[in-house]
């Protein structure tokens, strides 16, 4: 065709045995290759930009996923890092070649004519087929690892259900037909046994993510969702019997890069006393508590939360995961199972209702505010107020019930800080009894505060009789040992009322000049309830006669030791 | 009234428009002129990129601290991350495609316009009312609250009893509507309306992207909007229709089912276009020939079949068998290959061409380079085990938008430089060019990177608040995201004040090395673009290099 009117000079194609007058932005060859200069050293610094924050990832640890306390996530830990090289490899193999290009075939001369080529069929195939295999290569080490870290082992030794609601979990235990069964707003279980999870929800969408076990897994209503793992974390116990199985490979440590890690495994080789490491952020929520609330067992805490966008406090379903020994954990669910309610009710407010109706109880969005509300400050209108609380509200939105939740006095507690608070006056003072009533009439089960039982002193002579093992080969099978060594039997220090003086000796050691030996603190380690069953040992055994000691009085002893100790 | 003037199919059509500046506005307004459309496209994508833009530097302030910065109530902040996607996917990225391609694809093939002009025109005028209706929940001060992706139960008329949710989720039908129509249109352009001699495997790679595009938004949109309709009925009519809710029998997987086979392809809606366009720029910077031109458009269209048999990755927590999970992954990780011949083919263009280094092809090669990161993230989480841990957390968050800024913006960047001086007839301001590249290269790296970090480390997404343990490198995205927006404002003024005081561009502009058709017509090109049928003739180039082998340039000649 021939061109069409409005023809310019410039208008040609590209290359053209003419075109050296005639091209435009015709510069000298000197300018030329200098603006070049600088355009490549621009460029230079163009990578080094980028390229400076991608060899984060080979710097120690940066990189590094967290999931480093249950084999599971041990594994996956791997597998990220392995991609995570490989990719770190094409990234340099493709910056690198990027760079070389720029560097070398910068425009040197606006002359520059490039030998002209359309492909190559060998590269081509060679690339195509270099990708194909890597992709296979990380494929199949990802399967290896699902079958590995999802497969449900032959033996479950525990099962807790996660229950998700708008904005908080709850956990739900089914023990035996003796303990019963227990919902808590912490998933706490214990280390080195396979816990199968069951995760659902009771509105929204959520997703239960603990990153440091390598959880996540989506709550959705209407469904249940399985994963299990095995939590080992620094909580390096006695290895079960039924877990005989586990290869010793099975329980080296990654090799990590980082020091600051590695110093965290060693930690795992020691046995734990006490709370090993405490989670700091709980969220607005659940301010944590100065002193954990599982200070007193030998567990490890990790922080757990909601990562499926599920509405307004999305940001703040913060629980902790406490795994801990499988002794600690028995002692842990008797404690709850008998756990002394001092029913706080403006706690239980701040921590249950707030989130809805605020906090001075004027409502939050669509939630309805309880000052000025007549269910709330009508005395004739409290049993409608205790029906509430207890059956929940089927609306748009709705009230949860908390009858399973809270006992008869937390109930009447948060009730009556209600009525006191935004209710004003004529707000009437609710006992447990009008709760318990209430519960009958809508017919829920009863769910009675108690207080905490003591040990049982068959039990505590039983326990205390097995740790005294340890003790035999100096204080003698019958608490009467060699001369230079104090008797059990008829001591003063053990036999005093309050054996301040012999926990203190037992945890902190002792050191007398009459006495060529050493008590080494021996007892350190031992949970309050097993100090207690040693004590208790002590106490009513060679023809001694002193009171029995419960491990609430050593955990009070404990504290004031703590508090007062020696010069 | 002084007389307009402008050249080529700026310059007013009727009498009255050439002395009122209204009639000369409203004849723009209503032109069926593909160009046009083009450039209100353009415009429109700006404005609403700038809208996206300033709702994700108030979800960075608010995150630049720990504890409360700027809302005191969470649910604002809860529907800003929801609202920036839904700007910058639906009306920003989107459109800015749609509309760089109406300029050029019509001339590419050689065609004097799109094959339906009055269906473009009502394709590009549903955007605004729909832009409108999206997000009128501001005027209501009832914004939904439940992120881009809408998963009920969350989402329906228990949970999310807003009336601005409703006019999110027409605003979205309406938006499936134009795509669709413009996606028609593309086709039937590109199919029927190619000039004499010009076969499908000679069609320029941007304009072969296009047509792989539009197959994907006219197979993949009706799924979307079935979904959003169910989910309106659920709204509309509570009690009467339970598709989502398990109490009527309904499953809230069903919804991410049909959500993600929808906006998953729409990812390569979102970088099929910005591809083909690097190809151009790259062969034209470079002064070569794109290097395996059969296997660059193969895998575009790998790519595209491909990214309808992956929807269930972004689902691998739901709890869906783990068999299934594998068969995902694989076709996963297959969507590398085809990415990674793109990549290298781009690589070996350039290898042993000589380079300028003209904005265009700054952002060319700054996509490149930072594409390939999140390619590669992008290949991190393919891994099911690994995406267990990452999935909704801050690396999602990185590797989206090292797709998706690094990727389609920048080359959204690169095609408005590359094409600025054909769409004006003038030439941007060289120096502020290239300064708003720096901006964004280095800038991007600033904000997104440590995402990556924190992702690893647990940090989910969609976080009002966060674990302290996170506030330093918040801190730096935040600082890193305001200089990113500053950037994009130079971009702006710089097209802007360009138009008026730029100087004149030449008809084949970058250095003559232009080898498409619309590099061989006026800048600006006149009404119909061409005055006469071209026909395209692959010819035999003699070429200078003393080396060359003959017969390896096709292009037009008269």
């Amino acid at each position: 065709m021939s061109r069409h009117a409005n023809t310019e000079t410039d208008m040609r194609p590209p290359i053209d045995s003419t075109g050296a007058s005639t091209r435009p932005f015709r510069q000298s060859l000197k300018a030329g290759s200098r603006y070049a200069f600088f355009a490549a050293i621009a460029v230079v610094m163009l990578f080094a930009a980028i390229l400076l924050p991608s060899t984060a990832l080979a710097i120690p640890g940066s990189g590094e996923f967290v999931a480093l306390y249950s084999e599971g996530g041990r594994e996956i830990t791997e597998l990220y890092n392995m991609i995570a090289k490989i990719c770190l490899a094409i990234l340099i193999i493709v910056e690198g070649a990027l760079l070389v290009a720029i560097i070398k075939f910068r425009r040197r001369s606006d002359d520059d004519r490039p030998l002209q080529n359309h492909g190559d069929l060998r590269l081509e195939f060679a690339w195509t087929m270099g990708a194909l295999a890597i992709q296979i290569w990380i494929g199949v080490a990802t399967i290896n690892v699902m079958f590995s870290t999802e497969t449900k082992p032959d033996h479950i030794d525990m099962t807790v259900v996660a229950e998700a609601r708008q904005w908080e979990w709850d956990f739900h235990y089914e023990f035996d037909d003796e303990r019963g069964s227990l919902t808590h707003t912490d998933l706490v279980v214990p280390a080195h046994k396979n816990i199968q999870l069951q995760v659902t929800s009771v509105d929204v969408l959520h997703a239960i993510f603990i990153p440091d076990l390598g959880i996540k897994l989506d709550a959705v209503p209407g469904r249940y969702n399985n994963w299990w793992f095995r939590a080992d974390g620094p909580v390096a116990q006695v290895r079960p019997e039924d877990h005989a199985t586990v290869e010793r490979e099975q329980w080296e440590r990654p090799q990590t890069r980082s020091g600051a890690i590695r110093q965290g495994q060693d930690a795992a080789a020691r046995p734990v006393t006490g709370l090993e490491r405490r989670v700091d952020y709980l969220g607005v929520g659940r301010t944590v508590e100065e002193v954990s609330p599982y200070e007193g067992y030998n567990a490890v805490e990790y922080q757990g939360t909601c990562a499926e966008l599920c509405g307004l406090d999305h940001w703040d379903m913060y629980f902790r995961t406490v795994v801990m020994t499988p002794s600690s954990f028995n002692r842990w669910v008797d404690d709850q199972l008998a756990r002394v309610d001092v029913a706080d009710g403006q706690t239980i407010y701040d921590g249950e209702c707030a989130a809805c109706h605020g906090a001075d109880g004027t409502g939050v969005g669509q939630y309805p505010p309880l000052v000025g509300s007549d269910i709330v400050s009508d005395p004739d209108l409290a049993d409608e107020h205790i029906d509430i609380v207890l059956a929940g509200v089927d609306a748009s939105p709705p009230m949860q019930a908390f009858e399973a939740r809270f006992n008869d006095a937390e109930v009447a507690a948060v009730i009556n800080y209600e009525r006191e608070e935004h209710g004003g006056e004529g707000a009437g003072i609710i006992t447990e009894d009008d709760v318990a009533e209430r519960r009958e009439a809508l017919g829920f089960e009863p769910f009675p505060a108690t207080t905490i039982e003591p040990e049982d002193t068959d039990e505590l002579m039983r326990v205390g009789e097995r740790l005294y093992q340890s003790c035999i080969t100096c204080h003698g099978a019958d608490g009467v040992g060699p001369d230079y060594i104090p008797s059990i039997a008829g001591s003063e220090v053990v036999l005093e009322e309050e054996p301040v003086e012999l926990i203190r000796i037992l945890i902190e050691g002792r050191d007398l000049d009459e006495w060529p030996g050493q008590k080494r603190p021996l007892a350190q380690g031992l949970s309050d309830m097993e100090l207690a069953a040693l004590l208790t040992y002590l106490r009513q055994s060679f023809d001694n006669d002193a009171p029995v000691v419960q491990p609430f009085d050593v955990n009070d002893i404990r504290s004031e030791l703590e508090q007062t100790p020696t010069e | 009234m002084s007389e307009i003037k402008a050249k080529g199919y700026l310059s007013p059509l009727s009498e009255e428009a050439k002395t009122s500046k209204w009639a000369y506005i409203k004849e723009w307004l209503c032109s069926t002129d593909a160009k046009r459309i083009g450039v209100l496209y353009l415009a429109f994508a700006t404005f609403m990129g700038i809208f996206g833009g300033v709702l994700s530097i108030l979800i960075r302030i608010e995150l630049a601290q720990h504890g409360t910065v700027l809302f005191e109530d969470p649910s604002t902040y809860n529907a800003l991350p929801g609202l920036h996607a839904t700007a910058m996917i639906f009306f920003f990225i989107i459109p800015a495609f749609t509309g760089v391609a109406n300029f050029v694809v019509p001339i590419q093939i050689g065609a004097p316009d799109m094959a339906f002009p009055r269906l473009n025109l009502a394709a590009f005028w549903i955007l605004p009312p729909a832009a409108l209706t999206t997000f009128f929940g501001f005027f209501l001060n009832s914004l939904p609250e439940f992120g881009w992706t809408a998963y009920p139960p969350l989402s329906n008329n228990v949970y999310s009893n807003m009336i601005g949710a409703d006019f999110w989720v027409l605003g979205l039908v309406l938006v499936g509507v134009s795509s669709t129509m413009a996606a028609i249109n593309f086709l039937a352009t590109i199919f029927n309306m190619r000039c004499k001699g010009m076969k499908m495997f000679q069609l320029p790679l941007f304009t072969w992207s296009l047509v792989v595009t539009s197959f994907l938004i006219l197979a993949a949109t009706p799924v979307l909007t079935s979904a959003l309709l169910m989910l309106t009925f659920e709204r509309m009519f509570p009690g009467a229709f339970h598709f989502f809710n398990p109490a009527g029998g309904g499953d809230p997987i069903l919804y991410q089912h049909l959500f993600w086979f929808y906006s998953h392809p729409a990812v390569y809606i979102m970088i099929l276009p910005g591809f083909g366009l690097i190809s151009s720029v790259i062969q034209t910077f470079s002064r070569k020939h794109i290097f395996g031109y059969a296997l660059m458009a193969w895998s575009m269209m790998a790519i595209a079949v491909l990214g309808f048999l992956v929807w269930a990755h972004h689902m691998y927590t739901t709890g869906i068998a783990l068999e299934v999970r594998v068969g995902f992954m694989f076709l996963t990780m297959l969507i590398a290959v085809p990415t990674g011949i793109k990549i290298f083919s781009w690589l070996a263009t350039m290898w042993g061409g000589s380079i300028k280094f003209d904005t265009p092809m700054l952002f060319a090669l700054g996509f490149i380079a930072m594409f390939t990161i999140g390619g590669l993230s992008g290949v991190v989480l393919a891994s099911v085990s690994v995406d267990i841990q990452l999935h909704d957390t801050y690396y999602v968050v990185a590797h989206i938008h090292y797709v998706l800024v690094a990727g389609s913006m920048m080359t959204i960047f690169a095609g408005v430089y590359y094409w600025y001086p054909k769409i004006t007839g003038k030439m941007y301001n060289r120096f502020w060019g290239k300064v708003h590249f720096w901006i964004t290269a280095i800038f991007l790296n600033v904000t997104f990177f440590l995402q990556h970090w924190m992702g690893v480390k647990g940090m989910p997404r969609r976080y009002y608040d966060y674990d302290p343990q996170f506030e330093w490198a918040n801190a730096i995205a935040s600082y890193g995201s305001y200089v990113l927006f500053i950037g994009q404002l130079i971009f702006v003024a710089n097209l802007i004040w360009s138009w008026k005081n730029g100087e004149d561009a030449k008809a084949n502009h970058w250095y003559g090395d232009g080898i498409h058709l619309e590099w061989f017509i006026p800048s600006p090109p006149d009404h119909h673009n061409f005055h006469e049928p071209p026909e395209w003739k692959p010819i035999v180039r003699h070429h200078e290099h003393p080396d060359q082998p003959a017969g390896l340039w096709h292009s037009y000649k008269d």
